[in-house]
């Protein structure tokens, strides 16, 4: 064994584990959460009133399906990984669990009641940045685009959240475009 | 660099370097198990672009060495074997990566 054998294993290595890496989330998983966001997000707009009911159901619903789905998508793949299924679960329900105690702010009349979804929204954009970190470096994207969506909203009352919804849900439904022409996979 | 023990025997003399994971298969199948947890037979036959029977032999010297498990189960009537690290497996590929690390530094 020399020191150029073991650079061309190395090499062999890292393509492996590079290709293993690929898709690491289930396309179901983005179309489920472009439809929740992009329903959830027009409910500012168009049915406030439902929109606290919307997000207690969907909320937790979606991250059981994602993680049911995502658990589905390991086995079919042939490819678990316990300890990322654990990470995933922490980062999202800690930030699901962080967004339900930011109601309380209004709920206790800290925060007028308007207020509360621009603090909802600055919570899950850094929540999708962070994820952008950890897990999928196009959540960076996403983050930041929630962040400018967030000041967006600041300034414009018409269907500002609509079209910030429609855009994170377009961007997520890309994301599945690009991925699968990127790794060439189905 | 590399000290060979003697000709025809090119087993660097390293602490810490495995013979059973100088094959660049047995390599990638702990490498890809220490990074991922599980995965099945056919997930490695397609990442390492091996044949049934040359995969199944080196997995089963990894497993007989201790440094595998493996778990059967049945998925639609399906036999899928699921492989994971051992913790013996696990602390002799962090040493073989690092003797490897010596050897490109030129440190053995």
């Amino acid at each position: 064994m020399t020191d150029r054998t073991s650079v061309s294993d190395l090499d062999y290595i890292k393509d492996i584990v590079d290709r293993s890496d690929r898709r690491p989330f289930p396309s179901a998983i983005y179309l489920l959460w472009a439809v929740i966001v992009a329903v959830g997000f027009a409910l500012v707009d168009f049915s406030p009133r439902t929109l606290s009911l919307y997000w207690m159901i969907m909320g937790p619903l979606g991250g059981i399906a994602s993680g049911w789905i995502g658990h589905r998508y390991g086995s079919q793949r042939g490819q678990m990984s316990r300890e990322l299924g654990i990470r995933h679960a922490l980062h999202w329900g800690g930030m699901l669990v962080f967004t339900f105690l930011a109601v309380l702010l209004a709920s206790t009349g800290r925060i007028p009641t308007d207020s509360l979804s621009q603090v909802i929204l600055l919570i899950i954009a850094f929540g999708w940045w962070c994820a952008g970190v950890h897990f999928d470096r196009f959540f960076l994207w996403l983050g930041s685009c929630m962040a400018l969506g967030f000041v967006v909203t600041l300034f414009v009352s018409r269907y500002a959240w609509t079209g910030l919804g429609l855009l994170l849900a377009l961007a997520l439904i890309l994301r599945i475009v690009t991925r699968d022409r990127t790794h060439g996979e189905k | 660099m590399a000290r060979s023990k003697g000709k025809g025997d090119a087993w660097p003399d390293l602490e810490g370097f495995s013979k059973l994971l100088s094959h660049r298969s047995r390599l990638g199948v702990c490498v890809l198990l220490s990074r991922h947890g599980e995965l099945s037979f056919s997930r490695f036959k397609e990442l390492l672009e091996e044949t049934d029977g040359n995969l199944g032999a080196q997995l089963r010297k990894l497993e007989d060495e201790g440094f595998i498990k493996v778990r059967k189960e049945f998925k639609e009537r399906k036999p899928v074997s699921w492989y994971r690290l051992t913790t013996k497996g696990q602390k002799t590929l962090s040493k073989h990566l690092e003797a490897l690390r010596r050897i490109i530094e030129g440190d053995g």
